[in-house]
């Protein structure tokens, strides 16, 4: 199911790329379509299996960041903030390297 | 090529400085399990750690450098948006200012005990987001839609069915490796079968699904779209691989004894 899904989007929005670069090609590898949703998907699906499956406080031995003493209503909510946290230190990134990479940019200067 | 040699050998040795730094200033560590003057015997090879005849993953106790190579593919994803458009002077720009993110990023799972196995929010999601922020702000509409520099296509599809082929082959054996070094202590469950069954059966589904689509959408099939399809599924599968393999596997295997 997971991959069927994740097959007819990706081919679906790969189909878009050009329009979203029609004024000027912004995602040259189409990073939106392969990284970008899947991860994102997998990052929410995580926190729904966490929630909804049995996997829990009871099978932590093998993954020492799980904390034994959450519920998993708890860590589902986690891996939400996790996926938050990540999505705005990702932003905050982005505008300093593209801001500090506008300096030592050449195609402007040609 | 050399953009990608220079961004491996200036991140594998920056991530380890930075994230030292998070670490001294006792940001990354809850437990203040790693002082600063253990350098350099918290260094490991990967945090896998056979323990009195258990095998437990202290992945972010130690500074790995399996860590450090995700960084720097952490790094790639970033200039994958930008691809075209930036020299060796951004790549650089890139490394030392994406590692400070990534290792901040890192030490922020490990503080608040969040669980990302897979390595897909660390770097898939972070470096996707990253990336096509910094290629907005870069980009200049009027001059790279037609620069001679940034003029990309798709000429060759034999190179897409080349990447498909690999794909295929060496991810499902890759989760193999991963599942016999940290899940084969299970009693009840042989990981090391289960895990690439997962992964084969998506990449069918995402294949067919991405063969459907693409005759349906472009009014033929598109290699490209195979490969992307295949990639996006098993970087969704690396984030709850571990996870998947208790949700599709509702009759226990009896595991062999290693």
């Amino acid at each position: 199911m997971i991959g069927f899904i994740v097959g007819v989007l990706t081919t679906y929005l790969n189909s878009r790329k050009k329009e979203l670069n029609k004024e000027g090609v912004i995602d040259s590898l189409g990073s939106l379509f392969v990284f970008l949703v899947p991860s994102l998907i997998g990052a929410l699906y995580s926190a729904v299996l966490f929630t909804t499956s049995s996997y829990g406080p009871d099978n932590s031995s093998m993954f020492t960041q799980h904390d034994p003493s959450r519920t998993r209503y708890q860590q589902g909510g986690f891996q939400i903030i996790g996926t938050l946290i990540t999505v705005g230190i990702a932003i905050v990134a982005g505008l300093i390297i593209g801001g500090f990479s506008k300096i030592f940019n050449q195609i402007d200067k040609e | 090529m050399v953009l990608n040699f220079i961004m491996l050998t200036f991140t594998i040795q920056w991530y380890f400085l930075v994230k030292k730094f998070w670490y001294a200033i006792n940001l990354g560590d809850a437990g203040n399990m790693v002082k600063l003057g253990d350098n350099p015997h918290n260094i490991r090879l990967s945090g896998i750690l056979h323990i009195s005849g258990q095998t437990v993953n202290e992945d972010m106790m130690y500074f790995t450098l399996s860590q450090a190579v995700a960084c720097a593919i952490s790094m790639y994803v970033i200039l994958f948006p930008m691809l075209g458009k930036v020299g060796p002077a951004e790549a650089l720009v890139i490394c030392f200012v994406g590692n400070f993110a990534y290792t901040l990023n890192e030490v922020s799972f490990w503080r608040l005990k969040i669980c990302d196995n897979g390595y897909g929010m660390r770097v898939f999601l972070f470096g996707s987001v990253a990336g096509l922020v910094a290629s907005r702000i870069l980009g200049n509409k009027e001059l790279t839609k037609d620069h001679l520099k940034y003029y990309s296509q798709y000429y060759y599809q034999t190179f897409a069915l080349i990447g498909a082929i690999f794909v295929w082959i060496l991810l499902p054996w890759l989760s193999v490796i991963e599942q016999s070094q940290v899940n084969v202590v299970s009693p009840t469950i042989d990981y090391r079968q289960v895990a690439p069954i997962n992964i084969i059966y998506a990449l069918c589904a995402s294949a067919s699904a991405a063969f459907a689509t693409s005759i349906w959408i472009r009014g033929k099939i598109s290699v490209h779209d195979i490969i992307f399809s295949c990639f996006a599924v098993v970087y969704l599968l690396f984030r709850v691989l571990l996870l998947m393999d208790r949700v599709l596997m509702s009759s226990p295997i009896p595991s062999q004894p290693r």
